[in-house]
């Protein structure tokens, strides 16, 4: 079974933990946790260094990325993580949204990105959902 | 001079002008009619003279025929006595020509003794020698008479023709010229207030203009014009005005609108949060204990306890916010160090303010609503206590004062607490705005619900800011200065 590294971008410390808690009952253990866009932005940029830093965990795989940040929001973060994609070494990353908005205009915003695949509501996310998702990406 | 007198005087003028043409002309054709009359006089006399000749001692006289002839004669002086008027003998007497009506008269006369010797020759009063004699001598009257008539006429007419004429004409040029400067000067005043409407001065002075430039109709006219443009424009500016404030207005209530529908997003979407997350740990909670990780359990549920903490906070600020548009106002002497103990004892029952100094200087008593008043210091008190800054070596701090001046009280918070990012300020009195989320939970609501109660009591509230802490300075004005 191939290992799947997750980023876990989101200012609420409560939200990561529980989503990273229901990753590692389907047996995703490599989770990295950033608690804004810009840190998330940092992060990725470093490429090489933290290559070398987490051999097993970077590059990851699946970004769950939250709208409402502080600092960088999911948006923001999305618009600049666009650009800095084209790099080779980030182009097969997929951010799905972990948000607990249910607005629809925020779903259609996320949507028009290409390499956005989901927007999973908190709260409303099922073991079934994550399961598949994770299995997509196997 | 009105433009309306100045056409006035035209007309006069050109009437006198017309009317003394016309009078020329009637002079001239009369002193015509003179001559004509004369000529018929002197054809009649000779026809007497011809019959008075022709008679001797031994002929029949026609007494009616002689009669007939000598009233005819008479007829012509008559008619010309007629025809003359008083401004005819005026002029006459004048130029030396009047001996033509004393001619005129003593025709008649004349006639009248020529009637009177035929009458006696009738009445066998005088013999028929006599009366031819005397008759002869009439005929030579009557033809004298003519022969000095035409001279003194011939005199008159030319007299006024003489005069008459080039004073009609001296006047029709003058009437010309008059005239021409006439229209000159109406030209002129409506081209001086065309160039007056058209120099863009403000509308004070251009009143000021009119009153000094122009006169008569067309001051009149422009301060007419210029009242009718005044309330025009007075119109229009009313109009943009409603049309403004309806734009105003309608802002404002989609402002209002959009703020409600954020709020009542925001509202339910932090409210549903803290139970969906408190639903998943409960679980999680349960495949702990029967997994017999009960050192997970256990921070399982401090997390659940947490967020039914920020759950019953977001509830009781969103009970505070609603109360403080619907508080009925209740102004009453408030002890402050009373209302700062309550503060403080309901604080303490959280963990915040642990450590933190509450330092009092509350010089004066407050009159002013006391709920308001508290809400107010217990959200700035509270706010201070939870961001306060634990890198900073000295210990944290809350400051509270309260100062009287002469219209106002005057309440400051100020503390060494974190303080609120630069680029934040605008946000400061906004709902659901969090500045720092990491270092300590709330609704966002509480300078919200600040600003709303320092809006009700009239006041103002003055945030300032920095690394080193931050202080607001609330001030109300005194009910009775209200």
């Amino acid at each position: 079974m191939r290992q799947i590294n997750v980023l876990i971008v989101d200012d609420s410390e409560l939200d990561r933990y529980i989503l990273k808690r229901q990753l590692k009952e389907l047996g995703v253990e490599s989770v990295i946790e950033k608690d804004d866009g810009s840190t998330a932005l940092e992060f990725l940029n470093d490429y090489d260094k933290n290559r070398a830093l987490y051999p097993n965990e970077f590059p990851p795989v699946i970004i769950f990325l939250d709208i409402n940040m502080p600092k960088v929001n999911g948006f923001d973060f999305l618009e600049k993580f666009a650009k800095m994609r084209t790099r080779n070494e980030l182009a097969s990353i997929v951010v799905s949204m972990y948000s607990s908005s249910e607005k629809k205009e925020d779903k259609e915003r996320a949507s028009e990105f290409d390499f956005v695949q989901g927007f999973i509501v908190k709260g409303e996310l099922t073991r079934e959902f994550l399961e598949q998702r994770i299995q997509s990406l196997r | 001079m009105k433009i309306s007198s100045k056409l006035m005087l035209i007309i006069l003028l050109t009437v006198f002008e017309i009317s003394l043409t016309l009078l020329s002309v009637f002079e001239i054709s009369k002193g015509a009619k003179f001559h004509q009359l004369n000529s018929l006089h002197l054809k009649y006399s000779g026809q007497f003279s011809e019959r008075v000749l022709s008679l001797d001692k031994d002929s029949f006289i026609e007494v009616a025929a002689l009669q007939t002839l000598i009233l005819k004669i008479r007829q012509q002086p008559v008619d010309c006595l007629q025809s003359v008027n008083f401004l005819n003998k005026f002029i006459m007497k004048q130029i030396g020509t009047y001996n033509a009506v004393e001619l005129c008269v003593k025709d008649i006369e004349d006639a009248d003794l020529a009637l009177l010797t035929i009458a006696k020759f009738a009445n066998q009063s005088l013999s028929q020698e006599m009366l031819i004699s005397e008759l002869k001598i009439i005929a030579q009257t009557f033809n004298t008479n003519s022969a000095l008539f035409e001279k003194p006429i011939t005199e008159t007419v030319s007299f006024v023709m003489k005069n008459m004429i080039p004073l009609v004409v001296i006047i029709s040029l003058f009437n010309i010229l008059f005239i021409i400067f006439m229209s000159r000067t109406i030209t002129g005043s409506i081209r001086s207030a065309i160039a007056l409407l058209e120099s863009t001065n403000n509308e004070k002075s251009f009143a000021e203009d009119i009153s000094k430039n122009v006169s008569g109709e067309l001051k009149t006219l422009l301060q007419v014009a210029q009242k009718r443009l005044a309330n025009e424009v007075l119109i229009t500016a009313i109009n943009q005005d409603l049309e403004k404030s309806v734009e105003q207005r309608t802002e404002s209530l989609t402002r209002a609108n959009s703020e409600l529908a954020q709020f009542a997003y925001r509202t339910s979407h932090d409210l549903k949060a803290p139970l969906t997350a408190s639903k998943l740990l409960t679980r999680f909670i349960i495949k702990d204990i029967q997994a017999g990780e009960i050192d997970n359990a256990i921070a399982d549920t401090h997390r659940i306890h947490a967020q039914m903490e920020k759950l019953e906070d977001l509830v009781v600020s969103i009970l505070s916010l609603t109360e403080a548009d619907s508080l009925e106002p209740h102004y009453c002497d408030i002890n402050l160090d009373q209302v700062m103990d309550d503060i403080q004892q309901g604080l303490s029952a959280s963990a915040i303010l642990s450590d933190c100094l509450v330092l009092r200087e509350l010089e004066c008593p407050l009159f002013s609503d006391k709920t308001r008043i508290t809400q107010i210091l217990e959200n700035l008190i509270s706010n201070s206590m939870k961001y306060k800054d634990q890198t900073k070596h000295e210990l944290p701090y809350v400051r509270v004062m309260a100062n009287e001046l002469p219209d106002t009280y005057q309440l400051t918070v100020a503390d060494n607490g974190v303080g609120i990012p630069q680029d934040r300020h605008k946000e400061v009195f906004h709902m659901f705005k969090r500045f720092h989320p990491k270092l300590s939970f709330g609704s966002g609501l509480g300078l919200a619900i600040v600003k709303k109660h320092v809006d009700y009591l009239q006041g103002k509230i003055t945030m300032n800011t920095s690394k080193g802490g931050t202080t607001f300075v609330i001030t109300i004005p005194k009910l009775n200065t209200l």
